[in-house]
């Protein structure tokens, strides 16, 4: 490998792989993507030759998803997002991300676990691996891991009490995601021919799904010591009245608000996925990625934190 | 980044859904007071010196109006005399959530830098959050809300204030119970009648004052009038189960007993139920949405050919009540009746301030009076006032508060005075009112968006803009105009073609999309133009100046150019963005000048000889493809300079030079249409003009079938043949008036959005494709068609809203309307300004031809005033002579004589004042002479006004 830059897209390549439609606004239907393992069978070339692989190698998930492309939704529901004095719903400015509280370490059994809140929406993550691979060896890849990832949700995380049957077409989408998000972070060229599987479960859902299990899985693979190149760190993004507004909580991403996922390694600023499927002009685009670059940044700081006291814990107990 | 907040949890349960909420609490929310030392605010908005002189406070003090204060009294908090009010969070949440209008009245006013309103976030405040407690309903949690934030407002003062004059906070609110438990915490509070009473220095305000409901001295007797309303609940049931019915109340013009409401049925089938009497009315005001229930078949009536006025002194004795009733139960032809119901409730009022006269009461003490408004459908209504003599004799603006169902009128109050009745100006301001038509002046934050002065175009401009400042471009347009949107020039190509440029001012440059310029040029929709007066669309800088085509100043444009031969046939067409300067400004008379002086040989007359030249031939082919022209009087008054008073009248003149502009206009214009279709299928701006259906002309073949004449109305091709055959010897003027009655059988043209509408055929243009581009100064819907333009040809980008075509659709709809009400008020302002005229020139006895004829009436056109009026048979208090009208004609027979349409006539005007409010211009006949019916002709008198005012 030759650095990690060249795995990630920066700004200037995403808009560059962003088709414009004819009323000039864009919507990022394809997810950008990094992984080793598609840049390894794309063609040696810019970073938009990457995401030209990807997605092709992930047509499959890219079927899965259209359906799922929110329509254009108006803001009905007629709640003011922000108001004048610059003030969201929940009292929090438009920069300010919700309160981050994490633990790492919560289950022995498992070789790496960590619960994190962001604000109401609560997950848990768990990590086993690397292991040999289980089922059919054929799935074994010989230079690096296998990353296999297990997304869902707790049957009372939302309001309305819902079964969620496993492999329903939202989850199998968001483990898809995860999967991807996680292969451009570990380094899986450690272990070659191995497994290393993160299950995520979303306890009680409040907006940013995607983002709390991106940092909750974070923390579980630096908690069962796995090397990664940085920490992931996921936000997601809105724009309402030409103000980007960061963390979105449930009563904004329903309030009809083009949002915006993106997870990023944060010390060299490579986004590392980044998914939108509202519409919005390309104009404010950069704004608003670079607003979701301020608020993982902000997240991987509370992250790096949590990682720090844990440390200190785990070495007082054993006495070091 | 992230402040360390206390962190509480806010449930919310109703229905089946829990939802919980995060609700961050902070201590970074400043009180934004200038006398406050303690809190790190970069500016504060509430003074030090808050003194209003009030006799209950005569400290410094600010307000704090609970919600229902700000939503009753929104006018007096409007008014420039209270400042310094604290708006809570609480407040502005829950005004926000009962009354759209109010919340949009409050913002304005907490936008407005003089004003000093604060808004103060108490919700996300630590110390001013309160939680729900258990048992404690919505209403009052809030009211202790904001009892807590005044509360922390005065320990906050009291414990920051600099300088220790003793700044207070004073609660107004009209709850008993919450100004009860306010005084027990100790708060100074107060009703906020008892507050405004006391402002000494302004007594008017009290007269503004709306009534709430516990005001103990309630207006009306104690008699129940009316049946009571049914919940909301009910008459939600009941529209579901189909015993009521929803539709918008209309209250009839001639009488006040009597009005129909419009049901919206599915697909084409609406109905109207007949409404009859003040009971089954049931206290509805026009316009209002209400649930009506069928009475039974039995009871059906027909509508009444009445005509009955409330009038005179406030009816509390229901006897005379009841006769004026009776008098519509004349039992009518079992197939003239129609469904008719009774309102049983009201879904939604839709009062607005109503613009009217005061009818001052008989007794001289009274402080109640009743107001009459200028819009006949609107029940008069009853006001307390303490300077009624003062307010006699002007127009009032009066808002509703009420119709209590014991109340024989709906209770209100006093918005403002707009001038006394039967000035100019205040005339003026009652027709824009009445018209909604918006013309206050611009606010601040509209003004903000208009470009920096000196203006000069810079070298950045001109990158993406042709050079055209060399070309010699003209301006042709009626005298006296200011806001010029058209420039043309021509000229002969190396190849023997010639180049013809429309150039349009470019507004969109100036009005960038969605900011507060736009909006409101978007609300306004168009320029209106009344006599002597111009209601601008965009403010004076850019409609007068900055976009305006003047002559010898560079401006920006959006030019169209053609390539045509000598046979006007286009062989290119190109748009562009340019910067040209304009040679001239010519009036149609000089440019007519400049071409028929064969001694002027520049080049702009070259330029003018070139395009009328072509003009005529595009004028030709467009009629040989059945385009219409069409005939309608308009007057042009000449005004004194001084006084501004019309001196007379005139009917417009048409020259070659004005359809020359017209001709090329509608090129641009259509040249433009199939560009932006092309390029947006789905959400292009477009014009149509449906043809009309059939049975619209049949007053037009009756008419011209008596004179002899066929008109053939297939087509709009054979339309327009037949009307240029259409002539009768020895009456010169019939074809016009054959022209005007065919205007009259028209359409309305409208604006829409390609992608809602499959139909886009303009039938007077006879052109497949319309839109409208050259007077993007004046019409906001040529605003949206540059932007469209400037996006197909690159030179601008685009914006969500452009490209949606359920908000372009909205916004059609606003322009029809406010296209509508425009001409509306300019055909009011032109009746006003024909009254003023007639007073001044007293009697009058003119010529006319009868235009149209009623079953007891005759309407009577002056071709020399293009004046419209009706000679009325059957006046009160005078013998009714035999009348006989026949439907086939149609012809009426008076006495022995028979009119028919296009009879010439002779009347005498004179302008009836008798009632100030609807003063009419009034004819009667006086030739041909019919005993009993007509005048003798008054003379003499007005010859001698005539002469004064000559000189």
């Amino acid at each position: 490998m030759n650095s990690v830059a060249a795995l990630c897209l920066n700004i200037p390549d995403i808009k560059r792989c962003i088709q414009t439609e004819e009323d000039r606004t864009v919507t990022v239907r394809t997810l950008l993507l990094l992984s080793l393992w598609s840049c390894r069978s794309s063609s040696p070339g810019g970073a938009f030759g990457y995401v030209h692989s990807a997605a092709d190698t992930w047509g499959v998930a890219l079927a899965v998803r259209l359906p799922f492309i929110r329509s254009l939704r108006k803001n009905m529901a007629g709640l003011e997002l922000l108001s004048d004095q610059g003030y969201r719903l929940d009292g929090r400015k438009a920069a300010e991300l919700r309160k981050v509280q994490a633990r790492m370490g919560v289950f022995a059994q498992a070789d790496g676990s960590a619960y994190l809140e962001q604000g109401n929406t609560k997950a848990l993550a768990v990590v086993y691996g690397p292991h040999e691979i289980r089922g059919s060896r054929s799935r074994a890849l010989h230079d690096r891991a296998v990353i296999n990832c297990q997304y869902s949700m707790a049957t009372f995380s939302t309001a309305e009490r819902k079964r969620r049957p496993h492999g329903d077409r939202k989850s199998t989408e968001m483990s898809l995601h995860l999967k991807q998000t996680f292969e451009a972070a570990v380094m899986t060229q450690l272990y070659p021919r191995s497994q290393i599987d993160i299950y995520v479960k979303i306890l009680q859902s409040d907006g940013g799904n995607y983002s709390v299990c991106v940092n909750a899985a974070t923390l579980a693979v630096i908690d069962a010591g796995i090397p990664m190149r940085d920490y992931v760190c996921a936000c997601t993004v809105g724009f309402v009245d030409e103000t980007p507004l960061a963390d979105l909580c449930y009563a904004e991403e329903s309030g009809g608000v083009s949002s915006l996922a993106l997870a990023l390694l944060p010390r060299g600023g490579q986004i590392a996925l980044l998914q939108m499927d509202a519409r919005l002009h390309q104009d404010h685009l950069e704004a608003l990625i670079e607003a979701a670059m301020t608020a993982c940044k902000g997240v991987s700081k509370v992250l790096d934190e949590v990682v720090r006291q844990h440390l200190q814990e785990v070495s007082s107990l054993t006495g070091e | 980044m992230l402040k360390s907040k206390t962190f509480v949890k806010k449930t919310r349960s109703g229905g089946v859904m829990k939802i919980v909420r995060e609700h961050y609490l902070r201590d970074d929310i400043w009180c934004g007071s200038e006398a406050c030392s303690g809190c790190k605010q970069e500016s504060t908005v509430l003074q030090t010196d808050a003194c209003m002189e009030s006799s209950l406070c005569s400290y410094p003090h600010y307000l704090v109006p609970d919600t229902n204060v700000v939503l009753h009294q929104i006018d007096v908090l409007e008014d420039p005399v209270i400042r310094n009010v604290i708006i809570l969070q609480t407040v502005l949440q829950e005004v926000r959530h009962r009354s759209a209008p109010v919340y949009k009245r409050l913002k304005d006013v907490l936008h407005e830098k003089e004003k000093h309103f604060y808004t103060f976030t108490n919700e996300h405040h630590r110390e001013t959050f309160i939680d729900r407690e258990p048992g404690e309903s919505a209403n009052d949690r809030n009211d202790r809300a904001i009892r807590v934030a005044a509360k922390w407002y005065s320990q906050h003062l009291k414990k920051f204030e600099c300088d220790k004059d003793g700044l207070k906070v004073v609660l107004l609110t009209n709850d008993q119970g919450n100004k009860q438990k306010a005084e027990e915490s100790g708060l100074l509070v107060y009703k906020c009648e008892e507050y405004i009473k006391s402002l000494i220095a302004n007594p008017e305000l009290v007269d503004r004052l709306a009534l709430s409901n516990d005001d103990k001295n309630e207006i009306g007797s104690s008699k129940v009038l009316f049946p009571e309303h049914l919940p909301l609940s009910r008459i939600q049931a009941g529209i579901k189960c189909g015993s009521f019915l929803q539709g918008t109340f209309r209250a009839s013009r001639d009488n006040y007993l009597e009005a129909t409401v419009f049901v919206q049925g599915e697909g084409d089938d609406s109905t109207e139920v007949l409404l009859q009497g003040l009971q089954n009315l049931n206290r509805a005001v026009h316009q209002d949405v209400v649930a009506v229930q069928l009475l039974p078949r039995s009871q059906w009536v027909a509508p009444s050919s009445v005509v009955l006025q409330d009038e005179g002194a406030a009816k509390d004795d229901d006897v005379e009540e009841e006769e004026e009733e009776k008098a519509l139960r004349i039992s009518a032809a079992e197939a003239a009746r129609k469904p008719t119901g009774k309102v049983v409730g009201i879904i939604k009022r839709n009062w607005r301030p109503f613009c009217g006269m005061l009818n001052v009461s008989q007794i001289k003490e009274s402080t109640r009076h009743l107001f009459t408004p200028a819009d006949r459908r609107v029940p008069r209504i009853r006001i307390e006032t303490r300077q009624a003599s003062t307010l006699a004799g002007h127009r009032i603006m009066v808002a509703i508060d009420g119709w209590p169902k014991d109340s024989r009128y709906p209770n209100g109050h006093f918005v403002r005075s707009l001038g006394s009745a039967g000035e100019k100006d205040t005339e003026q301001e009652v027709l824009l009112l009445e018209h909604d038509v918006p013309h206050q002046a611009f606010s601040q934050a509209v003004l903000s968006f208009l470009p920096k002065m000196p203006w000069a175009i810079t070298p950045e401009d001109m990158v993406r803009r042709e050079d055209l400042r060399h070309l010699s471009v003209c301006s042709v347009d009626p005298p006296g105009c200011t806001d010029i949107d058209d420039a043309l020039h021509c000229r002969e190509l190396e190849n023997g073609n010639l180049e013809v440029g429309v150039h349009i001012a470019d507004v969109s440059h100036f009005i960038r999309p969605s900011n507060a310029l736009d909006k409101e040029a978007a609300s306004r929709g168009t320029t209106v133009y009344l006599c002597g007066k111009r209601i601008d669309m965009v403010p004076e800088l850019l409609s007068s100046n900055l976009c305006s085509l003047r002559s010898n100043v560079e401006r920006f444009a959006f030019s169209c150019i053609w390539e045509m031969n000598h046979k006007a046939e286009v062989l290119k067409t190109r748009f562009t963005k340019s910067a040209i300067n304009s040679k001239a400004s010519l009036t149609y008379a000089e440019a007519q000048m400049r071409i028929d002086d064969t001694n002027m040989n520049d080049e702009i007359t070259k330029s003018l000889r070139g395009l009328n030249k072509l003009a005529k031939t595009l004028k030709r082919q467009r009629i040989d493809k059945g385009a219409l022209t069409l005939s309608s009087l308009e007057v042009r008054f000449h005004m004194d300079s001084e006084t501004h008073d019309p001196i007379d009248l005139q009917t417009k003149e048409l020259m070659e030079t004005n359809s020359m502009v017209e001709e090329f206009m509608l090129l641009a214009n259509i040249s433009v249409a199939q560009k932006i279709y092309d390029e947006f299928s789905e959400c292009a701006l477009l014009r149509k003009h449906p043809a009309p259906p059939p049975s619209n002309y049949d007053i037009l073949l009756k008419a011209a079938k008596s004179k002899d004449v066929e008109i053939h109305t297939d087509s709009a091709k054979a339309l327009a043949d037949s009307l240029d055959g259409a002539k009768v010897d020895g009456f010169p003027y019939f074809n016009t008036l054959l022209r005007i009655l065919a205007t009259r059988c028209m359409m309305q043209a409208v604006y829409f959005c390609s992608g809602m509408d499959s139909d886009f055929h303009h039938y007077g243009l006879a052109s497949p494709i319309y839109t409208h581009f050259t007077s993007p100064i004046r019409r906001y819907a040529d605003i949206i068609v540059h932007r469209l333009l400037a996006v197909a040809i690159g030179a601008d980008s685009t914006y969500p809203d452009l490209m949606d075509k359920h908000k372009q659709s909205a916004l059609c709809n606003n322009l029809n309307y406010r296209h509508k009400m425009s001409q509306y008020a300019q055909r009011a302002s032109v009746a006003f300004h024909t009254q003023l005229f007639f007073k001044s020139r007293g009697i009058l006895n003119e010529e006319g031809y009868v235009l149209f004829v009623r079953k007891n009436a005759i309407i009577v056109l002056i071709p020399k005033f293009g004046l419209e009026g009706t000679v009325f048979f059957d006046t009160k208090g005078k013998t009714v002579p035999n009348l006989v009208f026949d439907e086939e004609g149609p012809t009426l027979s008076v006495e022995q004589h028979i009119f028919c349409i296009f009879d010439k006539v002779k009347v005498t005007i004179t302008l009836d004042d008798s009632n100030v409010q609807h003063q009419k211009i009034r004819m009667s006949l006086i030739e041909p002479v019919i005993t009993g019916v007509s005048v003798p002709a008054p003379d003499a008198e007005p010859q001698a006004k005539k002469l004064k005012l000559d000189n």
